[in-house]
C-alpha cells in the first residue's frame, strides 16, 4: 500500500511538473512571437504584448475545450 | 468546421475595415471634380474662392480632399494646411527629400493640369502617406487638390500582417487557420495597433510643442487631438 501511494505521488509529481513545462514553453514562445513582431524586450510594450498574447492563447485554448 | 466562424468575422472585419478606409479617402476623380469647381470660383471672385477654401463649411473640404493654392510669382501660400500657410511653397520637400513644392511652382500652366506625386500627411495626421495632386495655373495664382494613394500605403500594411502570421505560424508553431492562429494574430495586431496609436499621438505632442503651445492648455488639447492643422 504504501508502494502505491508513493508510486501515485510521484505520477502526480511528474504531471504537475509536465504542465510548468508546457507554460513555460508556451510563456517564453509567446516572447520570441512578441520579438519577432519587432516589439523591444526591454520595454513595458513588449511584456504587455507577452501577457496579452499568452493569455489569449490560453483563453482560446480552454474555451474550445469547454 | 470549429474554425470557421472566426475565419469568416476576421475577413468580414477586414473587409469592412477596408471598405470603411475607402470611403473616407477621396479618390482621383473626386480630387479633379473639387479642383474644376475652385477653378470656377477662383475665375468669378479670386479674393472670396480663397478665403472659401480654408473654411471647414465653405464647400470646399471632402473629407481629405481640400484644396491649395499658391502665388505663381511670389509662391507664398494662399490657401491649404495652416501650418504651411504664408511659406514659400518652392521650399516645401517630402520626407523622401523630394522638391514637390518647386516642381508645382515650376510646372504649373495656365489651362493645363499637371500631376505632381510626393508624400505627405492627411489632415490630422503626421503620418506621410503617398499623395497625388492635380495642379492648375489660373493667372496670377495655382490651384491643386490632391488625393491620397491608398494602394501606395498597402506594401506597409501587408508587411505587418506578413510579420504577425511568420510570428504566430513559424516562432509560435501554430497551424494557419486554427483558432488558437487566428487568437495569435488577433492579439498581436491589437498590441501593434496600440502601439501604432501611441506612437502617433506622442508625435503629434511633439508637434504641438515645436508649435509653442502649452501643455495643459485647451489649446494644446485640441492640437494634441486633431493635429497642428497640417
Amino acid at each position: 500500500m504504501p508502494r502505491i501511494a508513493l508510486i501515485c505521488c510521484f505520477a502526480a509529481l511528474l504531471g504537475s511538473c509536465g504542465t510548468q513545462t508546457v507554460q513555460q514553453t508556451d510563456w517564453a514562445r509567446a516572447r520570441l512571437a512578441c520579438a519577432d513582431v519587432g516589439i523591444d524586450p526591454g520595454s513595458s510594450a513588449f511584456d504587455q504584448c507577452v501577457f496579452d498574447l499568452y493569455y489569449s492563447l490560453w483563453n482560446e485554448q480552454n474555451t474550445a475545450e469547454r | 468546421m470549429k474554425t470557421f466562424p472566426p475565419v469568416v468575422a476576421l475577413v468580414g472585419a477586414l473587409s469592412f475595415g477596408n471598405a470603411a478606409s475607402a470611403q473616407q479617402s477621396g479618390t482621383a476623380d473626386q480630387a479633379k471634380a473639387l479642383l474644376a469647381k475652385a477653378a470656377t470660383a477662383v475665375r468669378a471672385d479670386k479674393a472670396g474662392a480663397l478665403a472659401k477654401f480654408d473654411e471647414p463649411n465653405g464647400g470646399f473640404k471632402d473629407r481629405d480632399l481640400y484644396v491649395f493654392c499658391f502665388d505663381r510669382k511670389a509662391g507664398t501660400l494662399l490657401a491649404g494646411p495652416p501650418t504651411l500657410k504664408g511659406k514659400d511653397v518652392r521650399t516645401l520637400k517630402d520626407t523622401t527629400g523630394k522638391m514637390f513644392g518647386q516642381e508645382m511652382f515650376t510646372n504649373a500652366k495656365d489651362g493645363d493640369i499637371v500631376i505632381v506625386d510626393y508624400m505627405f500627411p492627411k489632415p490630422n495626421s503626421i503620418t506621410p502617406v503617398a499623395k497625388e495632386s492635380f495642379i492648375e495655373g489660373l493667372g496670377d495664382v495655382a490651384c491643386g487638390v490632391g488625393y491620397y494613394n491608398s494602394t501606395a500605403q498597402a506594401p506597409r500594411e501587408l508587411s505587418r500582417l506578413a510579420s504577425e502570421r511568420h510570428a504566430c505560424a513559424v516562432v509560435m508553431g501554430l497551424h494557419e487557420a486554427g483558432s488558437l492562429y487566428l487568437a495569435c494574430i488577433r492579439s498581436l495586431d491589437q498590441t501593434l495597433s496600440r502601439l501604432d496609436q501611441a506612437r502617433q499621438a506622442s508625435a503629434l505632442r511633439n508637434l504641438c510643442v515645436q508649435e509653442r503651445l502649452r501643455p495643459g492648455t485647451p489649446s494644446f488639447a485640441a492640437c494634441a487631438e486633431n493635429g497642428p492643422g497640417l
